[in-house]
């Protein structure tokens, strides 16, 4: 039997090498009895929703869901709450795959109520900041014209900090950068890098706000017709792969932030533990957005993962 | 008897044709005011207009889909005629009845698929990211678009089997223009763009 | 079973079938004889996904643009300056039709309007004049290409957000090559004027030229608003061609009143019907290309001639420009564009090959692919427009499309060509 597997990203991203162990960890479990066949960027379409769609009608197995699965299940959106996860990656990855959070009624359900089940949460490194200005206060941040994508949390959020939260096409964001049309960009290192962000900005600003994380989902009709055994097997193979996931992640945007030193001047700023505060506290009140947007399925959601991080270390 | 139905499908059609004009030139003129007030809001309060994106594409869905019925009632989809330009009438009359019969086939066809997918949205209960609009909603100018589409062609079906002469669509006739001796009253013919 | 697929299509295309048939009836036979696991079901995905996307918002605004300008002055005053200023060459007349669709296209994003614009009042005079039909047509078909070439431009739009390039510098690289075609289907029609003995008209005088050139003063703003709007950060590409339409507002229902309120609807419905013609090619296009693709039919075909490319520049631009030429022969340039330029992205990276300086080739193979048989967009305008049979629009293009293979390879071999202008505008 085959499992398809269908990625957000292109070969040779995070979520390419996370899929590649994954397919060689399922196909020497079952000694070959399941074929994992992956499916990157462009070979499922190129607009997520495509995507999203064939997973929901089972075409595609399984696959990997991030920033645009708001509209498909807006609990999702918890995931680009600012300060909600803690700083350091490793615990995010913990608390993210634990059963509090991943197992959660609530999680569970916000999937299930749309034909997919979370199987695993896959944190893909700190969203960072570029501006063509230092950025350590949230008054270096006022009125700044940042991108976001068109969505209402990111939007609420940034405007919470006091900038002026623009939406601009993905495809026409250098440009718009380049020209400054937009004054700063929120995006992974890898997509800064990938993009070429990084030529048209000065600084890169770490605030450890939120992480890119992308969620592992399957069609639930195919997920419960796995026997026992399979599923099992699917738990433990993820499972094992939480450090794994980090591990890859980790490098990866070490290499890549490693080429952005290499290729440009740009100054990267990490702020201090105290820097940080001053955001996260203006970031609180957006929980409330969020959950007055997404109703009680999303605030039981936030309150698993709130929970499930307090139980990590 | 045949008249009678004639005109009953006559009225129908302007009808029809009537919902398409309005949904297709009030989606390009939406599309005008809505990206030019965001550039603009852009530009003077350093805001744009939430959710311009997503309005702005499904617009374009309904430009294209709804569009599809109104160019197939003007016979301006595109195709390649050398072949059948090469025919006699009473042949191109047959080759009209085919190509619209294989092409209303198709219209209703993928009309039922989209409608089908209409369904599994709404169940699904998709909405836009950005002003939770139910997705199910924009989606329905597909099944309409197609439906629209495959009337147009069951139309021309009739046309070309009650009425002399060869029909490309229900009220176009299939006529070229002679080359002008003299200059100068060429253009504004039909409609301004083309 | 792909052969058995090309014939079920090539049949279908010949018989006279709408362009969409032949392409969904591909996608459809891909899918039931399980060459791809996908079913119908993705196909109307695809279909949405396909047109639900930013950066084809711009057609139709440029389109719209453009058929408020015809419908207005702005033609008009745009011809009268050309016309003043070359007529009294040899050939001035089919020179004044090239130079005027060079000039409407940097007001107009579309080769398509241009056709309207400049073809509709160019054709009677050409003719009157003893230019034959099959030449004047030809020449309004194919010198309305200019305009995908001029800023601003559909093509390079489209291009630039797919293969994530700067569209300012892909605008400034266009020019020159542009101003190259002119050149040669210039130097054509003085020759072919001379051949045929046509006397040049008399030359206009320097008062008529200032009339001339005072009367599209506001039009010539154009060009200026949309490229300066874009490198000064106002707004982006794609918003440039609402801004067209504003542009395009202001100057013909409120300063010269030729457009009244009451015709925006009409011309709205005719930009509309334009768009989703070429729409609903991308869409179901779009469907096509994700089915093929599934199916491993493009690394199948194309896959061993790129890898026998590897680094050679000179054959990686050859492959691109006949790959693109072929392709939008048959179907329409926006959606090749979209569908093959993913595909040549690793090839135009492993060969170290300036992306800008592919974005002219591939646009000018567009623009060619736009005139060029047997589905060319600008050959059914010019059919819709002028009512004339499919053959006898497209008998005189051969010269034509030589003349445009034969810019493509000296823009092949003369990057500079291109990337001159941009190189100047620095980092
Ligand atoms: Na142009
Ligand atoms: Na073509």
């Amino acid at each position: 039997e085959t499992w398809r597997f269908g990625l957000e990203e292109i070969e040779g991203s995070v979520q390419h090498r996370y899929a590649e162990q994954f397919e060689k960890r399922i196909e020497e479990r079952s000694n070959g009895d399941i074929d994992v066949q992956l499916l990157p960027y462009g070979k499922w379409g190129s607009s997520y929703s495509a995507l999203y769609d064939a997973i929901q009608g089972g075409a595609i197995q399984i696959g990997f869901a991030s920033g645009a699965l708001g509209g498909t299940v807006p609990e999702s959106q918890l995931l680009n709450l600012n300060y909600i996860m803690p700083a350091d990656q490793w615990r995010t990855a913990q608390a993210l795959n634990s059963d509090t959070f991943l197992k959660s009624d609530a999680w569970q359900n916000a999937f299930r109520q749309r034909g997919l089940v979370p199987l695993a949460e896959l944190a893909e490194g700190y969203q960072v900041w570029t501006a063509n200005k230092a950025i350590r206060t949230p008054a270096d941040m006022e009125n700044l014209g940042i991108r976001v994508m068109d969505n209402t949390l990111l939007r609420s959020t940034y405007r919470a900090y006091g900038a002026s939260p623009t939406s601009i096409a993905y495809g026409e964001l250098y440009s718009a950068l380049q020209q400054g049309q937009a004054e700063g960009n929120i995006q992974p290192v890898f997509a800064h890098q990938e993009m070429a962000f990084y030529e048209v900005q000065d600084y890169m600003i770490f605030a450890d706000q939120s992480q890119f994380v992308a969620t592992v989902i399957g069609n639930s009709d195919w997920y419960d017709s796995l026997s026992d055994e399979q599923r099992t097997m699917v738990d433990e193979v993820t499972k094992s792969l939480v450090k794994e996931g980090h591990d890859i992640q980790t490098r990866f945007n070490k290499e890549r932030l490693d080429i952005i030193r290499d290729k440009s001047d740009i100054e990267i700023i990490e702020l201090t533990q105290k820097e940080r505060q001053a955001f996260e506290k203006m970031a609180k009140p957006v929980r409330k957005t969020f959950v007055k947007e997404v109703g009680a399925g999303g605030e039981a959601s936030m309150k698993a993962l709130l929970k499930a991080i307090k139980e990590t270390k | 008897m045949q008249q009678t139905l004639l005109r009953l499908l006559e009225g129908v059609d302007r009808g029809l044709r009537l919902l398409e004009q309005c949904v297709v030139g009030g989606c390009i003129l939406a599309m005008a005011l809505l990206m030019s007030a965001h550039v603009v809001g852009q530009a003077v309060v350093g805001e744009g207009i939430p959710g311009t994106y997503e309005i702005t594409k499904m617009l374009i869905l309904g430009i294209t889909f709804v569009g599809l019925g109104y160019a197939a009632r003007q016979a301006r989809h595109i195709r390649m005629s050398a072949i059948y330009e090469q025919l006699n009438d009473p042949s191109r009359k047959g080759l009209q009845i085919l190509i619209a019969a294989g092409t209303a086939a198709l219209m209703f066809f993928f009309a039922w698929k989209s409608g089908q997918y209409v369904m599994d949205i709404y169940e699904r209960g998709r909405v836009s990211a950005s002003l939770q609009i139910p997705m199910w909603t924009v989606y329905t100018t597909l099944p309409a678009g197609f439906v629209l589409a495959g009337i147009q062609y069951l139309l021309t079906i009739v046309r070309n089997l009650t009425t002399e002469g060869v029909w490309r669509s229900f009220t176009e006739k299939d006529v070229y223009a002679s080359v002008p001796e003299q200059g100068g009253h060429d253009k504004g013919q039909g409609d301004a763009s083309c | 079973m792909l052969i058995i697929l090309a014939l079920i299509m090539l049949l279908l295309l010949l018989m006279g079938y709408p362009m969409m048939v032949p392409l969904a009836v591909g996608t459809l036979f891909m899918m039931f004889t399980d060459m791809t696991f996908f079913g119908p079901d993705q196909a109307v995905t695809w279909m949405i996904t396909g047109v639900s996307s930013w950066v084809l918002a711009a057609v139709p605004m440029f389109i719209f643009a453009a058929d408020i300008l015809t419908k207005g002055h702005t033609a008009n005053r745009l011809l009268d300056l050309v016309d003043t200023f070359v007529r009294h060459l040899r050939g001035g007349l089919p020179i004044t039709t090239a130079a005027s669709c060079a000039v409407f296209g940097a007001v107009s994003g579309s080769t398509q309007a241009t056709v309207v614009a400049m073809g509709g009042p160019m054709r009677p005079r050409l003719l009157a004049r003893g230019y034959s039909d099959k030449f004047a047509l030809a020449l309004i078909i194919n010198a309305s290409d200019i305009a995908l070439l001029i800023p601003p431009s559909i093509g390079f739009i489209v291009y630039g957000v797919v293969m994530k390039t700067s569209i300012g510098d892909l605008f400034l690289a266009g020019i020159l090559p542009g101003l190259l075609v002119l050149l040669m289907f210039s130097a054509y029609c003085w020759a072919g004027a001379y051949l045929k003995g046509i006397e040049p008209e008399p030359r206009a005088s320097w008062s008529e030229r200032l009339r001339a050139l005072r009367g599209a003063a506001l039009p010539l703003g154009f060009p200026v608003l949309v490229v300066g709007g874009i490198y000064g950060g106002w707004f982006s590409a794609v918003e440039a061609s609402a801004i067209a339409v504003a542009y395009a507002l202001l100057l013909e229902v409120v300063i010269y009143r030729k457009v009244k309120i009451r015709d925006l609807g009409p011309l709205a419905l005719s930009s509309g019907m334009i768009t989703a013609v070429v729409f609903i090619l991308v869409a179901i296009g779009a469907a096509f290309s994700h089915t093929l693709g599934t199916a491993g039919i493009p690394e199948q075909l194309l896959g061993p001639v790129i890898d026998s490319i590897g680094d050679n520049q000179v054959a990686a631009l050859a492959l691109i420009a006949v790959s693109f030429f072929i392709g939008c022969m048959f179907v329409d340039p926006i959606v090749v564009i979209l569908i093959l330029v993913p595909i040549f992205k690793p090839l135009i990276q492993a060969a170290g090959l300036d992306p800008v300086h592919v974005g002219v080739i591939v646009t000018l193979q567009a623009a060619i692919g736009s005139a060029t048989p047997p589905f060319g967009c600008d050959i059914f305008t010019a059919i819709a427009v002028f009512r004339r049979p499919y053959l006898e629009v497209i008998r005189g293009t051969p010269p034509f499309i030589a003349m445009l293979l034969l810019a493509t390879v000296i823009l092949i071999l003369f990057p500079e060509i291109s990337l001159w202008l941009p190189s100047l505008g620095g980092e």
